[in-house]
C-alpha cells in the first residue's frame, strides 16, 4: 500500500518530525569551514 | 565572469547560506547521519550552488534547488563512506563510536523525552527512508518533487514513506513517554 495517511496522523507526524529535527544544525562556520572556499572570494 | 557579476553572486550564495544552511544541513544530516560529513555536504552544496547559479531561476523557490544539490552530494559522499568502510573496516567501528554524540546540538525548547523518542525512531531507519520523511513532514514537498530530490520514482516514495510510517509508528507506540501522552 503507498497511499497516504490520514489527515491526523499526518499532522502528528508533521510535528513530531519537525521537533526531533529542530536541532539538527549547520555548525557555526569556522575559517576552515567557509561555504565559498575555494571560489576565489572578492 | 567578471569582478562586478562574481562579487554579486557571492553575495548572493551568502545571502541563500543565512537563509538555508540549516535546512539544507537537515537533509543531509538525514542522508549521512553524521554531523561533520552532514557540515561537509552542507558547505559542498553551496559550493556547487556557487558555481552553477547562472542555472538558477529566480522565479522559481531557492530551497527545493539546494535540496536538489544537497541531495546528490550527500549520497555520493554515502557512496564513497561505503566504499572506504568495505575497504578499511576499522572505519566503520571508529565512526559507530563517533556517531553517538551526533545529536549533541538539540533543540532544548520541546518536550525532550518525546523527542528522544522520535529521534531515535528516525536513527533506525535506512538513509532515503529518513530523507523523504523529513522532506514529507518537515518540508511538506509532494511525492513527485521528493522522487526529483532522491532520484527515485513516485510509486517508490509512497512505498518507502509507507514502511517508514509504519516502523516510526510501531517504535513510538512502545515508548513510555508516547504512551503516557496518551494516557
Amino acid at each position: 500500500m503507498t497511499g497516504r495517511p490520514p489527515p491526523k496522523e499526518e499532522r502528528d507526524l508533521d510535528r513530531w518530525v519537525q521537533e526531533a529535527t529542530e536541532g539538527w544544525r549547520m555548525p557555526p562556520l569556522t575559517q576552515d569551514r567557509d561555504p565559498l572556499a575555494g571560489t576565489d572570494r572578492q | 565572469m567578471n569582478d562586478m557579476q562574481d562579487g554579486a553572486r557571492h553575495r548572493d550564495i551568502e545571502a541563500a547560506y543565512s537563509s538555508y544552511a540549516d535546512d539544507v544541513y537537515r537533509l543531509a544530516y538525514a542522508i549521512l547521519h553524521d554531523r561533520d560529513d552532514a557540515a561537509d555536504a552542507t558547505q559542498e552544496t553551496f559550493v556547487r550552488a556557487f558555481h552553477r547559479w547562472d542555472r538558477y531561476d529566480p522565479d522559481r523557490p531557492l530551497r527545493p534547488w539546494l535540496h536538489t544539490i544537497v541531495s546528490r552530494v550527500a549520497f555520493d559522499q554515502l557512496r564513497r563512506r561505503r566504499v572506504r568502510w568495505l575497504a578499511m573496516p576499522v572505519l566503520a567501528e571508529r565512526s559507530a563510536m563517533s556517531s553517538e554524540d551526533a545529536y549533541a546540538g538539540r533543540d532544548p525548547g520541546s518536550s525532550v523525552p518525546r523527542r528522544q523518542a522520535i529521534e531515535e525512531a528516525l536513527e533506525g531507519l535506512a538513509p532515503v527512508a529518513r530523507a523523504a520523511v523529513l522532506l514529507r513532514h518537515r518540508y511538506g514537498y509532494e511525492y513527485t518533487e521528493i522522487a526529483g530530490f532522491l532520484g527515485i520514482s513516485v510509486s517508490n516514495v509512497g512505498a518507502v514513506l509507507t514502511r517508514a510510517r509504519a516502523r516510526l509508528r510501531a517504535q513510538l507506540d512502545d515508548a513510555p513517554v508516547m504512551q503516557e501522552e496518551r494516557a
